[in-house]
């Protein structure tokens, strides 16, 4: 649960940044938008959100890419619908509110595949219930799609989902090549025979190295994935020494 | 006007009226997509999950075994688990004409980590016609090699 915004106490009077009163805001940010959800407020890199589905099925890097793409549709659904609704929203009741919004939605996308894209549905379908599982949705909702108008919580929440797919494609590629000696294995079952090209075998004759398919190769990747990322910002910052507030703001997470 | 009722049902959207009006109006409205949602796919699940069943089962008895649908009519035998507790066992009858060439049932057996469940051929004379997994929780990239898809 992101901590940044206290709920507002029921008997004191309304906070003027809560969510039912959205800031006017002279114009939206889309590059800043864009920035926050690739790379300085990643939803995993730099909020530490949605770890559960994240460890759970990146096994391989189609896995990561199926969870990341239902992720972001849910995501999507749920910064329109909440975004469209914010007026009507207010803070003492918005966390079962956004819950409700999102367990629906996900449920109906469960239902929806399985009736009528089941093939999708057969390879996806363990990820969708994990998709309520992932705070980031809710963290979302929360933190920017409720204070927004719905086509820069729309734009957002599609940043959001693709630095979470990248992500999740990133360390479900590690862990799939140093784990199997393979690359997008079994991908032509989630995209369908076109895309069958996109199955690797890179080290051919590899015996496999188990422990990074198993649960505990996703903390070291997840691990070796934010070192990496911090290297990276400590050598940007290096090279530019006037970081402005708004960015340190930003990558202290929501 | 500053008397503690209106202070409990409030004027305004900090009143307890607003609130769980609307979470009630909320709650409601997603039952009632819910209920859309669900009758909307239920014939379609259904049709696929029969899909399902039927590719397994045309997978593990031939098809010059049998001219009937083998979904038509099974048999559930009344059997009881170790414990004493009903498990009743569908077995999926292959005809030709009327004779039964075969049957495919669904066993369990005990896997790594947890149950392994089977759907068995098996012809008239007792012999075994095929077999495929259909549920397991082996360890992925080793034990998970036992679906068919993922054997290479």
């Amino acid at each position: 649960m992101p901590k940044s915004n206290p709920p507002a106490n029921p008997s004191a009077p309304p906070d003027p940044a809560a969510p039912a009163d959205p800031p006017r805001r002279p114009r939206t940010d889309w590059g800043r938008i864009a920035r926050d959800g690739l790379w300085d407020n990643n939803v995993v890199l730099a909020q530490s959100l949605a770890l559960c589905p994240l460890l759970a099925v990146t096994g391989t890097a189609t896995n990561g890419l199926g969870l990341g793409l239902a992720s972001t549709a849910v995501l999507l659904l749920s910064g329109l619908l909440v975004s469209l609704t914010r007026g009507l929203i207010t803070p003492q009741v918005r966390i079962p509110v956004f819950v409700l919004i999102i367990a629906t939605l996900v449920t109906l996308v469960d239902l929806g595949l399985n009736a009528w894209m089941h093939d999708l549905h057969r390879v996806l379908g363990l990820f969708i219930p994990l998709i309520v599982t992932n705070c980031a949705i809710l963290g979302r909702a929360e933190a920017f799609a409720s204070r927004q108008p719905p086509l820069p919580a729309l734009f957002d929440a599609l940043m959001m989902g693709l630095g979470f797919t990248l992500v999740l494609v990133a360390i479900g590629a590690l862990r799939e090549i140093v784990g199997a000696g393979t690359l997008f294995a079994n991908a032509s079952l989630l995209l369908g025979q076109a895309m069958g090209f996109l199955e690797l075998t890179l080290i051919p004759d590899y015996r496999g190295f188990l422990l990074m398919v198993l649960p505990p190769g996703g903390f070291l990747a997840l691990g070796l994935l934010l070192a990496g990322k911090r290297l990276l910002d400590r050598a940007l910052a290096r090279r530019r020494p006037f970081r402005s507030p708004r960015a340190q703001i930003a990558t202290r997470g929501t | 006007m500053n008397s503690p009722a209106t202070a409990l049902l409030g004027r305004s959207r900090d009143g307890v009226v607003y609130q769980a009006a609307l979470l009630g109006s909320f709650a409601l409205l997603a039952a009632s997509l819910l209920v859309l949602g669900n009758l909307l796919t239920r014939d379609a699940i259904r049709e696929r999950a029969a899909e399902d069943l039927r590719a397994s089962l045309t997978q593990v008895i031939p098809a010059r075994l049998h001219d009937n649908d083998l979904l038509a009519n099974p048999l559930v035998l009344p059997l009881q688990d170790s414990a004493g507790a009903p498990a009743p066992l569908t077995v999926y009858r292959a005809l030709q004409g009327l004779d039964v060439t075969a049957v495919a049932f669904m066993v369990t057996g005990t896997g790594y980590a947890g149950p392994i469940r089977i759907m068995l051929g098996v012809d008239a004379h007792g012999r075994v016609l095929g077999a495929r997994v259909l549920a397991h929780q082996e360890t992925p990239g080793l034990g998970d090699k036992i679906e068919v898809a993922r054997d290479e």
